[in-house]
């Protein structure tokens, strides 16, 4: 009488096909031949073995018919066993050894080689709709139009605005920095841009104001200049009168 | 401590030169005062001819507010602006401004 998990192997196909049926259980294959007595006690052993672990597969194998088989396993003896997980080798048993067969396959059956840390049969979660700010597409696509009438909104935001690296609390270029002082210290009113923050801006503006650097003092709409005219002006007098 | 001018310098210097005909032409690289600047380091420190002070003292600013003589520079070094070139501090005068300044 043979239990389910049992079966004498009778091909290189069968067996391929056995094993290949669930990678994830344990296997015990059992070489043996008719001509070497210890093989007859064994194999009741495992047949014992095969009742006592219904989830395991149990493969006995002849090992002079089933030559490549044998050979694929480095099978010089019989009786001798392999216990595989998959296609993995877990152990390997030479001689007719019970206890240590018994042992063997007892510590591979009862412990999984890999515990997941969860388990769900839920579906993965669909993906939010809502793309993330960091990472929307950034390049507005703008026509170059666009990009002029957005630039000058920029620039009409306020009777002063000024087009710097940064902001006037964390500036990211010495020049930047100056100007904004600048400003404070003539109590000059303004608000800012930091360019670095957008490359558009960036581009657009040095090709609008026809002006290739920044900071870029903007006042009622027009650019008044970069640091040096800025300083120049605060000198002589001449930024209070076009600021007011 | 004056080092060779780089090929930026030389390039600044050539351009206003044959431009402008200065009275004098002073320039100073300032690029590693900016080294450590957020947008030079993206760069890696730059090329070391990132940042210059220019000081021009030339007839040809006669008539021609600070800014458009900023233009006029600007524009012939529009070159170098495109590339390594970052920023220029620049002070332009001509010779009857720099007299009545000495006085």
């Amino acid at each position: 009488m043979s239990t389910s998990n049992f079966y004498e192997v009778q091909s290189t196909t069968q067996f391929q096909e056995l094993l290949a049926a669930d990678l994830s259980r344990v296997s015990l294959i059992n070489f043996w031949a008719p001509w070497a007595a210890p093989c007859a006690q064994m194999n009741k052993v495992v047949q014992e073995l095969a009742k006592k672990y219904p989830t395991t597969l149990v493969l006995q194998v002849e090992a002079e018919t089933q030559a490549d088989i044998a050979e694929s396993f480095d099978i010089e003896a019989v009786p001798s066993f392999i216990i595989l997980q998959g296609h993995t080798l877990l152990d390997r048993i030479s001689g007719a050894d019970a206890v240590a067969l018994t042992q063997s396959l007892a510590k591979h059956v009862s412990a999984p080689s890999y515990n997941p840390l969860s388990r769900t049969d839920k579906p993965p979660a669909t993906a939010s709709s809502i793309v993330p700010p960091a990472l929307q597409d950034n390049e507005k696509h703008e026509t170059e139009e666009q990009l002029e009438k957005r630039l000058r909104g920029l620039m009409n935001q306020s009777n002063v605005v000024l087009f710097m690296k940064g902001s006037p609390e964390t500036p990211k270029c010495g020049f930047s920095r100056k100007i904004s002082t600048l400003l404070k210290d003539q109590g000059i009113k303004f608000t800012h841009f930091d360019i670095l923050t957008d490359e558009s801006v960036r581009q657009g503006l040095k090709k609008l104001n026809d002006w290739p650097t920044f900071p870029q003092l903007i006042v009622k709409g027009e650019l008044v200049g970069g640091l040096d005219i800025v300083q120049e002006m605060a000198d002589n007098g001449e930024l209070a009168e076009v600021v007011a | 401590m004056a080092s060779k001018p780089g090929p930026v310098e030389s390039s600044i210097r050539k351009k206003l030169t044959a431009l402008l005909e200065p009275t004098t032409i002073t320039i100073i690289n300032d690029s590693w005062k900016h080294r450590h600047h957020t947008a030079m380091q993206e760069q890696d420190g730059g090329n070391g001819e990132t940042h210059f002070s220019v000081q021009i003292v030339s007839n040809a600013f006669n008539g021609k507010t600070t800014m458009q003589r900023h233009r006029i520079i600007y524009s012939a070094l529009s070159e170098e602006l495109s590339q390594g070139l970052h920023a220029l501090s620049l002070k332009t005068k001509t010779e009857a401004e720099i007299a009545a300044e000495q006085k």
